[in-house]
Formats: C-alpha cells, structure tokens, sequence
C-alpha cells in the first residue's frame, strides 16, 4: 500500500495533471478578431482603417467579412463572428459577449474617432501644419518588448506534485519508527533492550528509508521529464540534490510525527497525509494562484512550508537564471530538516522501559 | 430489517468524517463556483493589469499612468526584478512597463524614444494593450509637432481619446448564477465521489468479515432480502451525503433553485448519484481491504473529475482528453449541467439532450449494478 500512496499515487496524479492542463494556455495565444462590417452609408476613412488592420500579417488585429444586416445578425447568433459594425453616420458595434476580441473591434473605433477629433483640433490650432503632412509616422511604435522565456504556468502543478511526494517520505518513516517503539510491537521491544546507541539505530534506519523514497522520487522525475515532457530547465544535478534535500525533510517529518503524537499509526499516518495535503495546497496545487498569494501577503508561510519552498526552489530553476533563490530555498529546507530531527531525537533519547 | 438497522447503526460512527468532509468540500466548492461566474449584461473592456514603473516622474508621464489607469488596471508592485518577474509569471500582470529616465525631454525634443517591456511571448492581453498606449504618445507627438504648448498637451491628448464607440449588447441574458450554480454541480462531482465511496464502502467491508458473511449466509434471512436490504441502507446514506449539498445549493443559490433550472440540476445530479451508488457497492465487492478501497476512491473520483472537467472547465480541455472522458459518467454529468445552465426555453427539442445525458448516466449506474450482483455472486459460491 504504501508503493502505492509514495509511488504509483504521484504518477497517476502528474498523468492527470498533464491531460487536465496541456491546453489551459491555449486561449493566451494570438487569435484575431472576427467582425462583419455592414454599410448603410459609405465611409472611406474608415474603411481604409479597416483594411489596414485586416492585412495579412503576423498581428493582424481584424478578419473582416462586409455582408447585409441579416447575415450579421445571424453570425453574431452563431458565433461564427465576435461582433458587427453598423457603419451609419455614426459607427455601432454590436457584440454578444464580453471578451478580449471585443474590446479590440471597439478599441479601433475609438481610435478612429479620436483621430478624427485630433484632425480637426490640428486644424484650428495651427492649420499650416496639416499641409505639413504631421500625420506621417503617427503610427510608431514606441515599445521595445523583451519576451520572458520559460513562462509555462502549468509546470507549477507538476512541481507542487514532486513537493507533496517528498514529504510523502514520511509514511514509511512513520511506519518503521511505530515499529521501533518498544510498546508497540515485539520488534521494538528487542531493539529497546540492546546495547545498540539510539542515534545509531536512527541513522541507519533513516538512511534505508531515504534510499528507497528516493529511488521513488527519481522514478517520477524520469516519469515527469521523459513520459510527460514537463518542462524543468537543464539544472539536472540541482534538481537532484533539491529532491534529495526534500526527502530527507519528508522522513524527519515523519519521525517528527511518530515523537510526538502517542497514538496509533493510523491516526499518525493521517496526520502526515493531513500536513502533506495541506502543505501541497498552500504551495498552489489545487489552486496556482494560492503560491503567489502566500508569497506576496505571508512571506513568513510559504518559508516554513516544506513543500512551497521545493516548489519555490524548481520554479527559480525554471525561470531564473541565477541561483540565489534556488540555494535560499535549500537552505530553509535544511534548517527545517535539521529542526524536525532534533526534536525527534530528543523526543527518543532516555526513553527506557521499566517492563512491558 | 435487522441488516437495515444495523448498516445504520455503523454509519453512525462515521458521522464525523461525512461532516469534515462536506465541510472542506462544500467550503472549496463555494470558493470555485465564485472564481468562475463572470457578468455577461454589460458590455465591459477587457481588463489588462499592468505594472508602471515611472523612472522620469514628471507631468507628462504622471498624465500618460492616468490614462492607462483609465484603460487597464495599474498593480503596484515592488521594483526589483525578482518581484516583477514573479507577478508576470503567475499572470498577475500582463506586462511591464519601464518607462526610462528623461523619456519627457527626449519625447518632446523628438528624438528616437522607446518604453521597455517586459511580456510573456505573444500574450493577446499585450498586444491589444500595447495598441492603446501607442495611440496616446502618436497623438501627443502629432500635437507637438503641431506646435502645441506644452501644458495643454495632456489635456488635449486625454479629450481626443475619451471618445467612445457606442455599443450594443445582444440579447442580454443574465446567466451569471447559472454558471455559478453549474460550477458548484460540477465540483460536486468530485466532492460526492470522494465521500459516498469511501464512506459506504467503510460500511459495507464491516459486513463482509468473513466470519460475519458466513453467519450471514447460514442465517434463515434470504439472500436477496439481506442484499436489498444493504442496498436500501447504501440509498440512505448517500442520499443523505447528497441532500447536504443540494441543501447547500439552495442557501447560496436560491432564487436559481427555485425554477426549473434548478430542478434540472438536482435531476441531473440524482443521475450521478445513482452511478455512485452502485459503484461503490460494486468496490466493495472487489475488494476488502480498506486502504486498498481508499486509493481506488481517490483514484476514480480525482481521474473523473479531472477529464470529465470538474476542476478545468471541459472547453480548455483537448480532444484527445474529452475522447477518454466519454467513458467516465463524470462527463456526461459535467456536460449537462453546462446544457443547462445554457438552456433558455423549455420544449422537447431543448430538453432532449439533457435527458439522454441523463440516461447515459443512469446506464452507467446499470452496468455497475449488474456486474456487482455477479461478482457477488461468484464470491459467495466462493465460500
């Protein structure tokens, strides 16, 4: 059971991930705006702005169709268009819906009519300058854009995933340490009662438990990477260490758990799948926009949430170029493995047994 | 009824998680149908968010953030690189805008001047944003070539491109709270497979312990009157599960479920919850073994409700996902309830494909039926 929850759990998860979000980003993407135009009365000005907007390019704003009211009415009903122009004396824009295509076809109207106002306020203010033909390069661009590379929002689900797996680590610490209590079962009573130091005992347990979790963890990273071609940037080694990192503080969790809560391993298990999910959700896993919150209003939460900082840690991998953020993360990491473990040492050590 | 009362007798016990569990799940569903209602009476500009970071700090630039707060919203955000980056990332802006020092002097002398932008690549927000923000510094450079003076520059620009278009809206329908209420149906598909499975199967392995079954069998009681009567207390409990949230459905959205719409959603949901039903009583005749039960309810109910469109709405999703989602009932449901919150009159021909949907789902609830008997069946020969 416990291969499923820390492995096959994960996997499912990443491949639903993967077909629940490969298209969420469409709708970003370019499209152009589809208007039909209907003229009553003829305006050349504006249909020379229309034409110029409707040229075959890479931005092209506008695909236009000029057709009777009718058939507009009837590809407005359709949806086959985003709305119709109704080029009168004056021009009206009807639409259906609100959106962004819509706000493009009114935006070039505007744009139309305040030059028009332009035109005529030149024209009063100092008529010598129309015939200067100032109107040549009122069309510049005055933008420079830089374009952020790596901005697929998506890859965060899938990073929130590989944060939940890692403290996933804890359920096979909490199993083994229900195991080593002396009260709790014949085994834990042997290991009790022999010469073996506690710290010894803890180690190396430890350490078989992080060899096989993260045996796990880089099962999903390979199921991530090659399966689902989620994207990661090229710091193959950095990840590795992070998802290193990440376990070993899912297992002190673990342990952390066991120490201090004197119930049953269920109840025990609970809790650590509890803390997991809640972590998971506050580092954005059911919602994307719960990271960035966390981040902005309660720096101090996403911090001291394990999961939130590997997250943190693959997404500065991901986008950034440099690595401060990626080591600020794996040093938080560790300072909370290094907390977590030092209480459960001290939770262990001195507990003798008078009989059982 | 001895087997009824008794089935009722172990739900009991259960009582807590049912409770916690509507709670979160209520709790998020409330949360979901909230983010994804939008107002489609009024026409409304699309709103692009847009960080401004002012390195000239003058008239001319203070006017030009004025006009964009006009015609897209400003989100202040911390200038350092880190946090902008962040916000364009998580989609809280579109773009970044940096306006450079002594942009007013070189703009006004003519000179070769440009705003540097920071944008995820070919964002439709962006371009059609970057369009408006061209027309205010072209018109203010025709203005100036024009030989404008300076301080009624901004005043003039701001009156020439506070024109607007009138438009016209179609047909407005007031569908806000159907979509709402169809988001809330949709993420209780989730919500209700997750509890109904686990808390009915939990019941139902109690009875079958194997020395429990035994006894059960050699009992004067008949085989299908014990079997009828597991079923009826699996119909309680879940129709119990499932009237908190139709309840639910009724305080958020009243006047909605008040009309047929809202009889269309509770028909449309009772479908489902006969499919759950009988799903669940077919796991427990798979299988006794409680975490196993666990994760084959997390599996299904989250695998449903992912392809079926309860968490992504179905027109995001691909293909090649809603070709795999027609073999969950979770996609039948799901569609129909987005049929009826689009459904505006009420005749034969409108209300046909919602009660085929509705089939569909109730054949899915047969088939599990069935293949539960028969595994029963089996098992009890097995004995």
């Amino acid at each position: 059971m416990m291969l499923f929850w820390t492995l096959l759990f994960p996997l499912i998860l990443a491949t639903l991930f993967n077909l629940a979000f490969s298209h969420l980003l469409d709708e970003e993407q370019f499209i152009n705006a589809k208007v039909a135009v209907v003229e009553i009365n003829e305006n050349r000005d504006f249909n020379n702005v229309l034409d110029e907007l409707s040229k075959d390019s890479q931005n092209q704003l506008l695909d236009i169709q000029y057709t009777t009211l009718d058939k507009a009415k009837e590809l407005l009903n359709n949806d086959s268009i985003d709305g119709y122009l109704v080029i009168d004396k004056d021009i009206e824009l009807t639409i259906n819906k609100n959106g962004i295509a819509q706000t493009i076809i009114e935006t070039v109207v505007d744009h139309y009519y305040s030059t028009l106002n332009t035109y005529h306020n030149i024209y009063e203010l100092n008529p010598q300058s129309i015939v200067n033909d100032i109107f040549k390069d009122a069309n510049r661009d005055y933008f420079k854009e830089e374009n952020v590379n790596h901005s697929d929002l998506t890859v965060v689900y899938f990073y929130t995933l590989i944060g939940m797996n890692c403290l996933f680590g804890g359920f096979s610490s909490i199993t083994l340490s229900t195991k080593m209590e002396g009260n709790l079962s014949r085994q834990g009573t042997r290991i009790a009662i022999s010469p073996l130091p506690k710290y010894k005992i803890f180690l190396s347990t430890s350490l078989a438990i992080f060899v096989v979790h993260y045996a796990k963890m880089l099962v999903l990273l390979a199921y991530l990477i090659f399966g689902l071609n989620v994207s990661f940037g090229h710091q193959l080694s950095y990840i590795m260490l992070l998802m290193a990192i990440g376990s070993i503080v899912g297992i002190s969790l673990g342990n952390c758990i066991c120490c201090l809560l004197k119930t049953s391993e269920d109840t025990k298990v609970s809790v650590g799948s509890f803390i997991s999910i809640l972590c998971s959700f506050f580092a954005g896993m059911m919602i994307i926009d719960m990271k960035y919150l966390v981040l902005e209003y309660f720096p101090l939460a996403a911090y001291i949430n394990p999961v939130s900082l590997i997250t943190d840690a693959l997404y500065s991998l991901y986008y950034y170029t440099t690595y401060d953020r990626y080591f600020f993360n794996i040093l938080c990491l560790l300072l909370i493995a290094f907390v977590l473990s030092f209480i459960s040492i001290i939770g262990m050590r001195r507990k003798q047994y008078d009989s059982i | 009824m001895i087997v009824f009362k008794n089935y009722l007798r172990i739900a009991k016990t259960y009582i807590h998680i049912i409770v916690i569990y509507s709670v979160i799940f209520i709790g998020i569903s409330v949360i979901f149908s909230l983010n994804n209602s939008q107002n489609n009476t009024n026409y409304i500009k699309e709103n692009v968010n847009i960080a401004f970071i002012d390195n000239d700090h003058t008239q001319f630039t203070s006017c030009f953030k004025d006009y964009i707060n006009d015609n897209a919203t400003i989100i202040d955000i911390d200038n350092d690189e880190e946090s902008l980056k962040d916000a364009l990332f998580f989609r809280k802006v579109d773009y970044i805008m940096i306006i450079p020092k002594s942009f007013t002097n070189d703009f006004i002398e003519g000179k070769d001047v440009s705003i540097q932008t920071m944008q995820v690549p070919d964002a439709y927000n962006a371009i059609y944003s970057k369009n408006l923000m061209n027309k205010y510094l072209n018109t203010a450079h025709i203005y100036l070539r024009a030989g404008i003076r300076i301080d009624v520059l901004s005043q003039k620009v701001k009156e020439d491109l506070s024109i607007k278009t009138k438009v016209h809206m179609n047909d407005p329908v007031d569908n806000t709270d159907l979509n709402s209420v169809a988001s809330f149906y949709n993420f209780s598909n989730y919500a209700l497979l997750a509890i109904i499975i686990v808390v009915v199967s939990m019941i139902m392995v109690s009875f079958h312990k194997i020395n429990i079954r035994k006894r059960n069998l050699v009992s004067a009681l008949n085989y299908k009157y014990l079997h009828f009567q597991l079923l009826l207390g699996n119909v309680v409990v879940s129709l119990l599960i499932w009237f908190i949230y139709v309840f639910m459905s009724f305080i958020l959205y009243s006047h909605v479920m008040f009309s047929i719409h809202g009889l269309l959603y509770i028909l449309n949901s009772l479908c489902l919850l006969m499919f759950i039903l009988t799903f669940s009583f077919f796991v427990t005749k798979l299988t006794d073994n409680r975490e196993l039960i666990s994760g084959i309810s997390n599996v299904v109910s989250l695998g449903c409700s992912f392809l079926g469109g309860a968490f992504v709405p179905q027109e995001y999703l691909g293909h090649f996902v809603l070709n795999i989602a027609h073999i969950t009932p979770s996609y039948w449901f799901i569609k129909n309830n987005n049929m009826i919150a689009s459904l505006c009159e009420f005749n034969f021909d409108t209300l046909l494909p919602i009660i085929s949907c509705m089939i569909i789902v109730l054949l899915f609830s047969l088939f599990f039926y069935i293949l539960s008997v028969v595994f029963n069946k089996m098992r009890s020969n097995a004995i």
